[in-house]
């Protein structure tokens, strides 16, 4: 999608508190899983991300940390993932539901259409 | 007698349900890890970079067993405001392989130090039969009819290609199935090795249904019925929140931050995007 749409739409990885770091409350991790714990200051949240844009394959998107503050986040309802677009004129034009049940990139890509239509 | 072979959604459940256990239980490596010479920036992230790391206590160890004992005190456990107490699991006050351990303990235990055990299972029905009102328990004849499904050439015997080309047809999770969720809880694992790594116990490279029936009656309750716990479904399932609740609604003006790359200490400020283009947000962590 980014690749289609990449030069009509600004896209961005948010990078947000991690769902399931082995210190948290439901932890995962190991036999093939990502293993992280929870970073407790910005640089290591910013290395984590570095880490996971790498090895998903994201690198060429743009990404952003979200401080320590969880101020996007909070702001968004994002956890543990959550796709928004935000129209040109700053309104939320589409808001999907909550991860990962709801995280559906379909909807996005729609929304995408529909704000490059107007 | 033969088994039907027909693709139900209970038949590609079962062998699912299987398939995810089996990812729970191969048994991590003994490699031992050593990564003292390389001072990367990685290195000092919270975070497993290094490929031969696939347990949580391995991932531990290396961080914080500074003195190399086998087991990490609460001193060594150097992070701000954290304690090892959630991991303490025989509550010595230190951590040691012991308490990573499985296969021992409640269930509620197992799926918590498994890590990934119920939850991937979980996830992955979620994936393929969230409408599914009976995917919270896995019954023994679903079990059978499963093998039935993969068994292509009727001979109780399932082999790899069997295996891939029946889940291929069936759109179940097959090698090159690089969907974000199955990437995210499969990695690179193929899913009949991981079958075989925990269910093949005399590694003949064959799954005989008795392998299976075993391998299933080892999760199976008093009852006989293996409970996953499921994701809600159906009815059960939680309607959306109200707009307010539930982040900014469509239509109204979207709450601006300013944020960091992770690579660099230049930000951005989403607001500096009005009046040019749209801006999508994906929201997400690594696990």
């Amino acid at each position: 999608m980014w690749e289609e749409y990449g030069e009509d739409v600004q896209f961005f990885i948010v990078y947000i508190r991690e769902a399931h770091a082995i210190d948290s409350r439901s932890p995962m991790g190991g036999d093939g899983m990502p293993i992280v714990e929870d970073p407790i200051s910005l640089i290591e949240r910013k290395g984590v991300a570095q880490v996971c844009m790498t090895k998903l394959d994201l690198e060429p998107i743009p990404a952003l940390v979200d401080d320590m503050e969880d101020t996007a986040n909070t702001a968004y309802h994002a956890w543990p993932d959550r796709l928004y677009l935000v129209g040109k004129d700053g309104r939320i034009a589409y808001h999907g539901g909550r991860g990962p049940f709801e995280f559906l990139p379909d909807e996005l890509e729609d929304a995408i259409k529909a704000a490059l239509a107007d | 007698m033969k088994i039907r072979n027909t693709a139900s959604k209970t038949l590609v459940m079962g062998t699912l349900a299987i398939l995810a256990q089996a990812c729970a239980t191969t048994e991590p490596t003994n490699e031992t890890v050593s990564d003292a010479g390389s001072a990367t920036v990685e290195a000092s992230m919270p975070i497993a970079t290094d490929e031969s790391i696939d347990t949580q206590w391995e991932y531990l160890r290396d961080r914080y067993d500074g003195d190399g004992d086998g087991s990490i005190s609460a001193d060594e456990y150097d992070r701000e405001g954290r304690t090892i107490d959630g991991w303490d699991e025989d509550g010595d006050g230190v951590l040691t392989e012991v308490d990573f351990e499985r296969g021992s303990g409640s269930g509620a235990r197992r799926g918590r130090r498994g890590g990934m055990r119920d939850p991937l299972a979980r996830r992955m029905m979620s994936r393929y039969f969230q409408n599914d009102e009976d995917n919270t328990v896995v019954k023994r004849t679903e079990v059978e009819q499963a093998i039935g499904a993969y068994d292509k050439n009727f001979d109780d015997v399932l082999v790899a290609t069997e295996f891939r080309e029946r889940a291929s047809e069936l759109k179940v999770v097959t090698p090159g199935d690089d969907s974000p969720m199955v990437k995210r809880f499969m990695g690179d694992m193929d899913p009949w090795d991981t079958i075989a790594a925990g269910v093949d116990s005399d590694e003949s490279g064959e799954l005989s249904r008795a392998d299976l029936l075993a391998f299933y009656s080892k999760m199976a309750g008093d009852a006989g019925d293996w409970k996953l716990e499921g994701p809600p479904s159906g009815g059960q399932r939680q309607a959306r929140e109200p707009a307010q609740k539930n982040g900014p609604a469509v239509g109204t003006m979207a709450p601006d931050f300013e944020l960091e790359a992770p690579d660099g200490d230049q930000s951005v400020r989403l607001s500096s995007f009005q009046g040019n283009k749209p801006v999508a947000l994906i929201f997400g962590s690594y696990t």
